[in-house]
């Protein structure tokens, strides 16, 4: 046999090499398109390694992606929702407003009609603040001196009589309230014209002192000013009796409790009556 | 002088806050009252003489806030400190407990004179009892803020003289 040389040998590996991989790639390729059943279960099998390495590889990446783009969102939506909670409270803060002037529009109406009924000349004020002690039913309004104010000037305010003045500083007064105890007024029950004296009786509201035993009062009967103290006009509205109570046997006078109608303790604006001079009353 | 430009500070700004905002939140008649921890606080710090000056210029201050005639408050606020003062002299240390006992026993102090003095001894009992007890509760607070509040005037002052 004659030996071959290693140059030729080479060239034959070489050449047999290529016939395999030549061979195995036309042999793969037409499998592959006439989906022999051999290449299938391989092929799928190989997908399926893939796509689990694949899937297992790009989880943490989607998941990164997946966090980075919510956190992404999440500062959109953030500055959104900052945004529009700064309109929601600009809103909120408008519809108060336009609450608070529909309020105070239908207080200054009803002002107006009290004004319009008024007996006397009278201008509007607003409460400023209360008595620093509190058993004391005194408030502070910002009319004072300047205005034309002077002591003993009636009060009223939305459903009626709400004080008068007891002390005047140049653009403040200070005005006891029907309620104080100190409060005195001449007054007398509209249906019968039974008179009497309304005092002040704190938080309990008011009593009207003075009214015999005998005369017929009863609840919900209506007490006005009887104008006989000398500073409240005749008619203005106080309350309305709540109670008709007993006394002691030897009392000579009933006990009634009367609510003022006035919003008392609420009360914004009040209405103040400038009392004429003497000459002209 | 820092503690007594304290407590007058302290005592218009309570006043223009009782007068005010206390209007619709007073359960009638009590109400959130830090004047007497006030006095009760500047008795245990001050000296007797500007002391007493201080709370007869509160108690002047404060009528102008009230109906009532103008002496009570003064004379009141003047016996609540003297009486702290009388038992600061005479106790080595009062712990702040103590203190704010004290605050109770000035108020009832406080609201006999002003109650009697204004036409209204009806509404002492129990209503001074029940304001005591209340000013009670709320003189940590009140001490707790004059405390800070001093400290930091002092404070203040001291950089600003620094810086002078």
């Amino acid at each position: 046999m004659p030996h071959q040389s290693p140059k030729k040998s080479k060239g034959l590996k070489r050449l047999i090499a290529i016939a395999v991989v030549l061979t195995m790639t036309g042999g793969l390729t037409l499998a592959v398109m006439t989906k022999t059943s051999i290449i299938l279960p391989a092929e799928m099998f190989l997908q399926d390694a893939d796509g689990r390495l694949q899937a297992l590889l790009s989880s943490p990446f989607l998941q990164i992606r997946h966090i980075w783009e919510s956190y992404v969102d999440l500062q959109d939506v953030n500055e959104e929702n900052h945004v529009l909670k700064a309109q929601l409270a600009e809103m909120e803060n408008e519809i108060t407003t336009y609450r608070e002037a529909l309020i105070e529009n239908r207080r200054l109406r009803q002002l107006l009609e009290i004004k319009k009924r008024a007996p006397w000349k009278s201008t509007v004020a607003h409460v400023v603040g209360t008595d620093i002690a509190p058993w004391r039913a005194v408030i502070t309004i910002d009319v004072g001196r300047a205005d034309g104010i002077t002591p003993d000037m009636p009060v009223l305010c939305q459903g009626g009589l709400l004080g008068r003045v007891i002390d005047t500083s140049m653009h403040y007064s200070k005005v006891m309230l029907v309620t104080d105890y100190h409060s005195r007024i001449a007054a007398i029950v509209q249906r019968n014209r039974a008179r009497g004296i309304l005092k002040g009786d704190g938080a309990r509201g008011c009593i009207l002192d003075y009214v015999k035993k005998g005369v017929d009062v009863q609840s919900g009967d209506v007490i006005i000013t009887s104008g006989l103290d000398g500073i409240f006009p005749k008619g203005l509205l106080i309350g309305k009796v709540k109670l008709v109570g007993r006394r002691e046997r030897s009392d000579l006078f009933q006990y009634i409790g009367v609510k003022p109608t006035g919003n008392i303790n609420e009360a914004e604006e009040v209405v103040v009556l400038m009392r004429p001079p003497v000459k002209n009353r | 002088m820092m503690t007594l430009a304290v407590f007058l500070l302290l005592v218009y700004i309570s006043l223009l806050l009782e007068s005010t905002w206390c209007m619709p939140c007073s359960l009638y008649p009590l109400h959130i009252d830090p004047l007497p921890a006030l006095i009760c606080w500047l008795a245990l710090r001050s000296e007797p003489v500007p002391g007493v000056i201080s709370v007869i210029i509160a108690g002047l201050a404060t009528s102008l806030f009230s109906s009532l005639p103008f002496y009570l408050f003064p004379v009141s606020y003047l016996m609540a400190f003297l009486t702290v003062y009388l038992v600061r002299t005479n106790v080595l240390e009062l712990p702040n407990t103590h203190a704010y006992l004290m605050t109770g026993f000035i108020s009832v102090e406080i609201l006999v004179v002003e109650l009697s003095g204004s036409g209204n001894p009806e509404l002492l009992w129990p209503w001074e009892i029940v304001q005591a007890v209340l000013n009670i509760a709320v003189s940590p607070l009140v001490f707790k803020i004059c405390d800070k509040s001093l400290m930091a005037v002092t404070k203040i002052s001291a950089k600003f003289c620094h810086e002078k």
